[in-house]
């Protein structure tokens, strides 16, 4: 892999990210495949997404209700700004998985400013990427925690 | 902690029809709702199968701030003691769960307790010869809590040497533990999949009054139920998939008259639920291998009968609400007057095929997570009461609906789905309790 390749997939997290900050659910949504997933488990090194609990584990299906949701002006708890920032760091390429995905890890730390606080995530996070002819579409995002277990605040959007 | 407060005061807070602002605001009120409340119902602890094996525990607190364990001994008795070595006060055990293989085992000076609490071992013993130490006095083990008993594998403890045994506590509200463990065809639950942890910063009562109030999902989760139905009537009929996953969501947008028609019943103690003969999980789709493991296990008949007892919530006051349908629970474990934490357990249902598992844990995923599309919609308008109720406008919250209409049984009171009997029913027994009133 050149450099101009590894280039293009920091590129892409960043932008991926920026999506968040905005925020805009359709666009980011948009990245992800049609079979495309969204996990952040409940738990230090998860292994199930469907026979553990997760604080979310989202499909095309749970993207779009939460979208349309997110957007209507009646949920009382989207009544808040949410703003978001995220940092990306020590990206990683992984290799290809089984289904040929390209797997990339980075830490993040996000701050988040809902309901007048500040809030502090962090953890890691591991990309599952397709090439396509726009670049890439996102078959897995998987988001760790340092905390997982930990009792959460309402989040009102992906990290 | 002493108090101020005096019974009558206390009295006073909780009228028939309106409750005083100090219920959620008054730190007095809540150290006193510790003592009274907390400190003598019995409290849900955990469920039998987090410690299937000698030596497993599980901790808690039984308050907000008195630390106990479940566990379980050689024998395969469940014990509920007070996390605290006879020595020093330390506690013995951290973690939320774990094994302790043959004893507890104190991190400060090493004193062995048994599984049953009672003491092994203190280090170096010839130092309290003559001294008046006695080590068979119980106030030098791990003591058990006041009384700790296990219904189909829920365990409660009570502080409370007066506490009624558990059952008679419970009283028809049982039905509902009941039919949790009915619906799975060998006729037990077991906790699956993990626990989420979500922090409320309000008073602790708010949720179990948002539990059967059934004015407020149409308003509350209006914008999910609308983003479900319009994604849903967006789909081509070929999407069966897509449409059973989004079906979860739009039962809590059901009109007045359904949750009318579902009624609420009160029982002793301030225990309540809303649906009986239907509820709003009355049309979620039966899995055809469940439906046919329950067949084989009770006959057509009686897998009907377990189906029909349809509730939505049920409240054991103060610390249990389970939702029998879906097979999940939530704890409610109080910190401080504003502030208090959510657990939510899942539980797969023995015999039946592992998918239910797998609904119930998407259904706490997008209904009870921190993260969820319900959830942050409740604790927002829970937020709005904690923070609006500082106003000076009045000291007073109403709870009129459908008062002097509740129909009382001989052991239950009976009402409509839309009434405030849910309040009348937990409203009475904080009476009770805070005043001393509960167990005499």
């Amino acid at each position: 892999m050149s450099n101009a390749d590894i280039k293009a997939i920091e590129q892409f997290l960043y932008h991926e990210a920026s999506l968040l900050d905005s925020p805009d659910l359709e666009r980011w949504m948009a990245l992800f495949t049609e079979d495309g997933t969204y996990w952040l488990p409940a738990t230090e090194g998860q292994t199930d997404p469907l026979n553990h609990i997760s604080h979310i584990y989202d499909d095309r299906v749970m993207m779009e209700i939460r979208r349309r949701n997110f957007v209507h002006p009646r949920a009382a708890s989207k009544d808040w700004p949410v703003r978001s920032s995220h940092l990306l760091g020590n990206i990683q390429l992984r290799g290809n998985n089984d289904a040929g995905d390209l797997v990339v890890t980075c830490n993040f730390h996000v701050i988040m400013w809902y309901r007048e606080e500040q809030r502090c995530f962090a953890g890691t996070c591991e990309h599952h990427l397709v090439s396509a002819d726009e670049g890439f579409r996102i078959r897995h995002k998987r988001v760790d925690l340092i905390n997982p277990e930990a009792p959460q605040q309402s989040m009102i959007i992906y990290l | 902690m002493t108090t101020i407060i005096s019974t009558e005061e206390i009295a006073g807070l909780v009228q028939p029809t309106r409750l005083h602002k100090r219920l959620y605001l008054d730190p007095e009120v809540f150290e006193l709702e510790m003592q009274r409340i907390w400190g003598q119902a019995w409290i849900f602890i955990g469920h039998e199968s987090q410690v299937p094996k000698p030596g497993d525990y599980f901790t808690t607190n039984i308050t907000h701030k008195i630390p106990v364990v479940m566990v379980r001994d050689k024998s395969g008795s469940v014990h509920v003691l007070h996390n605290r070595c006879g020595h020093k006060g330390a506690k013995l055990v951290e973690s939320r769960q774990g094994n302790v293989r043959g004893a507890f085992r104190c991190p400060y000076h090493g004193w062995s307790f048994r599984h049953d609490g009672s003491l092994l071992k203190v280090p170096n013993e010839g130092g309290y010869d003559g001294t008046g130490f006695d080590s068979s006095d119980p106030c030098y083990s791990m003591q058990s809590v006041a009384q700790a008993e296990s219904y189909r594998g829920f365990v409660f403890a009570t502080l409370s040497a007066a506490a009624p045994d558990l059952k008679t506590w419970l009283g028809g509200a049982v039905d509902c533990l009941d039919n949790l463990c009915d619906r799975a065809p060998e006729g037990e639950v077991e906790v699956a999949g993990g626990v989420l942890r979500y922090e409320h910063q309000c008073n602790w009562k708010f949720i179990l009054e948002n539990l059967n109030d059934t004015m407020h999902p149409m308003v509350v989760h209006q914008s999910v139920v609308q983003a479900a139905e319009d994604y849903i009537a967006s789909l081509p009929a070929t999407a069966v998939k897509q449409r059973s996953e989004a079906e979860i969501i739009p039962p809590f947008g059901s009109s007045y008259e359904k949750f009318e028609d579902s009624g609420i019943t009160g029982f002793p103690y301030g225990h309540h639920y809303d649906g009986g003969k239907t509820s709003i999980h009355a049309d979620y789709s039966v899995l055809p291998a469940y439906h046919e493991a329950m067949v084989k296990a009770y006959g057509e008949e009686r897998t009907r009968e377990i189906y029909s007892f349809n509730t939505h919530n049920t409240l054991y006051y103060p610390s249990l609400t389970i939702k029998t349908a879906v097979q999940n629970i939530r704890v409610v474990r109080p910190i401080a007057v504003d502030r208090f934490v959510v657990e939510t357990w899942s539980f797969r249902l023995k015999g039946a095929p592992e998918e239910m598992l797998q609904r119930t844990l998407l259904y706490s995923r997008l209904i009870n997570s921190s993260a969820g599309m319900v959830g942050p919609d409740d604790l927002e308008v829970y937020r709005r009461a904690q923070e609006g109720l500082q106003s000076s406008a009045s000291e007073w919250v109403e709870f009129h609906r459908q008062y002097g209409r509740d129909q009382q049984l001989e052991d239950r009171v009976v009402g409509g789905g839309t009434s405030d009997l849910d309040m009348r029913t937990q409203y009475k027994a904080w009476r009770e309790y805070m005043t001393g009133e509960a167990f005499q």
